[in-house]
């Protein structure tokens, strides 16, 4: 069990975070606490690994820390920076949601309304 | 003084050759660059003198009882008109992977056999920890008793010799630095050193500064080589390199 050493082996693909801990490869760390930590140790998101040592997640942000604790004291602790995580899906952009189009829709009706109240509006003054 | 002259220079010509298989990294940790360059070269480690080296006839790697073969992404790598190969090959998963070449057998005339060096060097990626004494299934082996990487210059190193998959009572084991340091030995008996295996084919090595090592339990293959009309034996070689560091 080469001291209960616990390793971890972490990637990601379209924005899922896939870990795999174990003591040695044939023993994995079954049940285990996997916590995703921010720059500052806040708890971005905490799951547990299955009977093969393994868990998976949506990526929380760029870069965070990744703690898995077997108990006993025993955990790891890797700081993690993404390859599949991009910067639409940490920040959804404004034209992007319901909301704002809409809003974007009232302020082109009103232009359009405005631009033609003000065409009419000329002849009068001359 | 022809008989003196010619007695010197076959004295000073009895280096040990060696095949090697060398990585640029013996451990992959999470976060590290996963990528592994092999290099592969027939030299004299310890003198640094280089022999040419024809494409093998099988490299490849080998991780949990699967053998990928790398023949197709080696690449030549000219140094000084001499020819070593090189490639690479990128970890994607925890193993431990055996990187191994079998190469064209090299004619000696000076002693009228064939050598062959079938060698090996093994990377942990992510502490996997497990299969770094399983044969790779090479006709001579040396399986590692010491985990073979992540070694203190210093430490005991301990193997065993296999030949067909059984063990070599008595073999001789040589063993060489591969001197990038410039080292000068005290004369010539101290660039190859020699040890003699129990009759389980076990040898212990204590490696005194850190490297590269060089194991090579030398026999007599069972095969003879054809060669202008006549047959010549082999000397098979079960190498291995391994990467000591210094404690710090």
């Amino acid at each position: 069990m080469w001291a209960h050493k616990i390793n971890l082996f972490a990637y990601d693909e379209e924005g899922k975070l896939f870990v795999q801990s174990y003591f040695t490869k044939s023993s994995p760390c079954k049940q285990c606490t996997v916590k995703l930590l921010d720059a500052n140790q806040k708890e971005l998101l905490a799951f547990a690994t299955d009977d093969e040592g393994k868990a998976s997640a949506k990526l929380p942000s760029a870069e965070f820390d990744i703690i898995v604790e077997a108990g006993m004291g025993h955990q790891t602790q890797t700081h993690y920076v993404a390859q599949s995580h991009t910067k639409e899906e940490a920040k959804v952009l404004p034209s992007d949601t319901p909301l704002d189009k809409m809003l974007l829709g009232l302020v082109i009706i009103v232009f359009f309304f405005g631009v033609l109240y003000w065409i009419k509006r000329k002849p009068r003054h001359a | 003084m022809k008989v003196l002259l010619a007695s010197i220079v076959c004295a000073s010509s009895l280096f040990a050759h060696f095949q090697t298989v060398m990585t640029d990294k013996s451990v992959i940790e999470q976060g590290g660059n996963t990528k592994v360059s092999i290099q592969y070269e027939f030299t004299h480690p310890f003198e640094q003198q280089l022999m040419d080296m024809q494409k093998p006839k099988e490299a490849g790697v080998f991780m949990e009882g699967k053998k990928t073969s790398l023949l197709s992404s080696l690449q030549a790598v000219e140094k000084n008109k001499l020819h070593t190969w090189k490639s690479e090959y990128a970890i994607k998963e925890p193993g431990v992977y055996q990187f191994y070449v079998d190469p064209v057998p090299y004619f000696e005339p000076a002693e009228e056999k064939f050598i062959r060096h079938q060698t090996k060097t093994i990377v942990d990626a992510f502490g996997s920890g497990e299969g770094w004494d399983k044969p790779i299934g090479l006709k001579a082996e040396i399986i590692p008793l010491s985990r073979p990487y992540s070694l203190y210059a210093g430490n005991l190193f301990s193997a065993q010799v296999l030949y067909k998959g059984k063990p070599v009572p008595n073999a001789e084991v040589e063993v060489e630095f591969y001197n990038t340091k410039g080292l000068k030995a005290p004369n010539e008996m101290y660039i190859t050193q020699v040890y003699k295996a129990d009759k389980n084919g076990v040898f212990h090595v204590a490696l005194p500064t850190d490297g590269w090592w060089g194991f090579a339990a030398l026999m007599d293959d069972d095969e003879k080589i054809k060669k202008d009309g006549k047959s010549y034996p082999v000397e098979l070689g079960a190498v291995l390199w391994l990467k000591t560091e210094a404690m710090k």
